[in-house]
């Protein structure tokens, strides 16, 4: 744990001196909340809570945080060559100091339409259309869609991606291919705890906490996402339509190829596959942002026990940007169902979540948004720890971004 | 006789084309919301082709991550050297069927000049920064300007004559017909205004937004 912080702190160090103000290009923020949490508990805190802060007992109640601070840094090594590695500080996290994001991108000029690109190290796969900010920070809102929250918790491409794009005058076309290791326990969180909205992304390093109502796998209540258990890469597809004036698609199929019955020192492999679609288009000063995306996840640790947990999520995302201020207002939907053979209680979920946000810049270098979420969610999980399964959530954020 | 009438002839047209001379344009643009539109460019095509000028070199810089011009006004036959006057090193690009070349520049390095001898847009990028854009617009006549942060566009000296003014922006929204106004140039300057549909800028404002 320690080593892995000096490690990092010296890898930064490191790249910090040897680039020194010639070809390196650092950004970053730390980020303050004022907020106002109900119940329930968290589920970051073992609870059935659904959003990042919650509160078990009584009324609305009123804290301030250092929630993070977050660095990135660029470094362009030839003209066709750059590493980019993102560094968060989080006093929640496993290691004080953890990487989101560390990795190279090979793309060669091209004088002609076509230009094609590599990425290798560990990234995000490229699903979210919110997370477009530094520090894979979403201009929006605070909090992510339903989908986004997911892909930042137990989704991170360990591999390489191959990307080759189209440019014509008005249309561009994108079609990307990537092999990934590393990504076994992703699906654990969507089947033992649900849907979440939160921005707490995991770091590579980090761990999951499970709720305290799961029972899978007691053993381990702390899942570490980005982790190899059975030695068979994964894969995605994917492909992005642009036009000019008019918005963009896209499709995206993702199998991280898990053997279902594969376990390796107490951590399951979960067989996750999906369907992601990405929609945006705009006029003027309005935006509209949609996602969706449906799949299934899949263990089977022993001949008595199987569990298939299909899911699904969708939200839409309206922003109206006026320069100094940004408006947006999103709804998610969600749902999942589960099938386990041995087992009376399935775990399957649905909900509701609406997110209002209102963002004011008034410099380039601060950012201020107060944001509410109200989430409506149904678990029969909860019936576990005698919570009701319907819980309405609500909380309230100012968060204060200051940029450097 | 024969000489006196051409010496006649000859005073005539000297003092009936210089007047004709006369013509000029001066055109307003604006947005949908009425604010002012630069680097637009405005070209006149009609009775009398408009001479290119004589051969020029032009610079177009690098500084803070951004071309020094959104819009750079050439004639055919001209050149453009790109200059990188950042700390950082920019890798600029066009696969334009009109001038295709790419330069790796370092801090302080300036490009070849770059001769483009046919008419149309050539779009710039840098690799490197995908955000980096200009636009160089090769006119293959002198009665072409570019509008002025005001959003104003004046063409002067230009003979007598009904031409049509072109109007070209790069946010112009794709899809729709060229934009064309039809005008009779006199004696007195024809002043006219249009507005242009554009497509908003996105991301409004790059704070927060990455770089690579
Ligand atoms: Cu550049």
């Amino acid at each position: 744990m320690i080593r892995i912080t000096l490690a990092l702190l010296g890898a930064l160090i490191l790249i910090s001196s040897t680039a020194m103000a010639q070809e390196m290009h650092v950004e970053g923020y730390a980020d303050f909340r004022f907020l106002s949490a109900g119940p329930p508990d968290s589920f970051l805190d073992g609870g059935v809570g659904k959003l990042r802060f919650g509160q078990g007992e009584g009324d609305q109640a009123q804290q301030f945080q250092f929630a993070e601070a977050s660095m990135a840094a660029t470094l362009l090594l030839t003209g066709d060559v750059l590493a980019y590695a993102n560094i968060r500080y989080d006093s929640r996290q496993r290691t004080a100091l953890d990487a989101l994001e560390a990795y190279a991108r090979y793309r060669p000029v091209s004088v002609s339409r076509w230009r094609w690109s590599v990425k290798a190290g560990a990234f995000f796969p490229p699903i979210s259309l919110e997370n477009t900010g530094i520090g894979w920070t979403i201009p929006w809102t605070l909090t992510p869609s339903a989908i986004n929250s997911w892909v930042g918790e137990e989704l991170r491409t360990i591999g390489s991606e191959a990307k080759i794009e189209w440019r014509g005058d008005v249309d561009r076309m994108e079609w990307i291919f990537a092999l990934y290791g590393l990504d076994d326990p992703a699906g654990a969180l969507l089947a033992a705890r649900g849907w979440s909205l939160n921005d707490r992304i995991t770091g590579l390093f980090d761990l999951n906490r499970l709720p305290n109502a799961t029972e899978y796998n007691p053993s381990a209540r702390r899942i570490h996402p980005f982790r190899e258990i059975d030695d068979r890469p994964g894969w995605y597809s994917g492909v992005r339509w642009r036009s000019e004036g008019i918005g963009s698609l896209e499709l995206l199929r993702y199998d991280n190829q898990a053997n279902p019955s594969a376990r390796r020192d107490g951590q399951l492999a979960w067989r996750t596959s999906f369907w992601s679609l990405g929609a945006e288009t705009g006029y003027d000063d309005f935006v509209l942002i949609s996602q969706a995306m449906f799949g299934e996840t899949e263990i089977d640790p022993t001949p008595q026990f199987n569990a298939i947990t299909k899911f699904q999520s969708a939200y839409l995302l309206a922003g109206y940007d006026l320069t100094d201020w940004r408006l947006a207002a999103r709804v998610d939907g969600y749902a999942a169902q589960q099938q386990n053979a041995g087992r009376n209680v399935p775990a399957g979920e649905h909900g509701d979540a609406v997110t209002l946000a209102l963002t004011w810049l008034p410099i380039e270098a601060l950012r201020v948004t107060a944001e509410g979420i109200r989430n409506n969610s149904w678990r029969l999980q909860r019936t576990v720890v005698e919570e009701p399964p319907r819980a309405v959530e609500t909380v309230f954020q100012l968060g204060v971004r200051v940029f450097f | 006789m024969k000489p006196i009438l051409a010496l006649v002839a000859t005073v005539c047209l000297l003092l009936f084309s210089s007047p004709v001379w006369a013509g000029s344009l001066i055109l307003q643009l604006t947005d949908s919301d009425g604010n002012p539109v630069s680097d637009a460019v405005v070209k006149l095509t009609g009775d009398t082709p408009g001479a290119v000028l004589s051969h020029q070199s032009h610079i177009i810089d690098q500084r803070d991550e951004t071309f020094s011009v959104y819009v750079l006004l050439i004639s055919v036959g001209d050149d453009v050297t790109f200059r990188n006057s950042d700390q950082t090193r920019h890798h600029v690009y066009s696969f334009s069927p009109l001038g295709q070349f790419e330069y790796l520049l370092a801090p302080g390095e300036k490009s070849p000049p770059i001769l483009l001898s046919k008419p149309g847009v050539v779009a710039v990028g840098c690799n490197i920064h995908d955000r980096m854009i200009t636009h160089i617009y090769v006119s293959d006549t002198a009665w072409a300007a570019r509008s002025d942060p005001q959003g104003q566009v004046e063409i002067k000296d230009v003979p007598n004559g009904t031409y049509v003014a072109h109007i070209w922006h790069p946010k112009l929204r794709p899809g729709k017909p060229e934009l064309a106004e039809t005008v009779t140039l006199g004696d007195s300057p024809v002043k006219l205004s249009s507005v242009l549909q554009l497509l908003p800028d996105r991301p409004k404002s790059g704070g927060e937004y990455r770089r690579y």
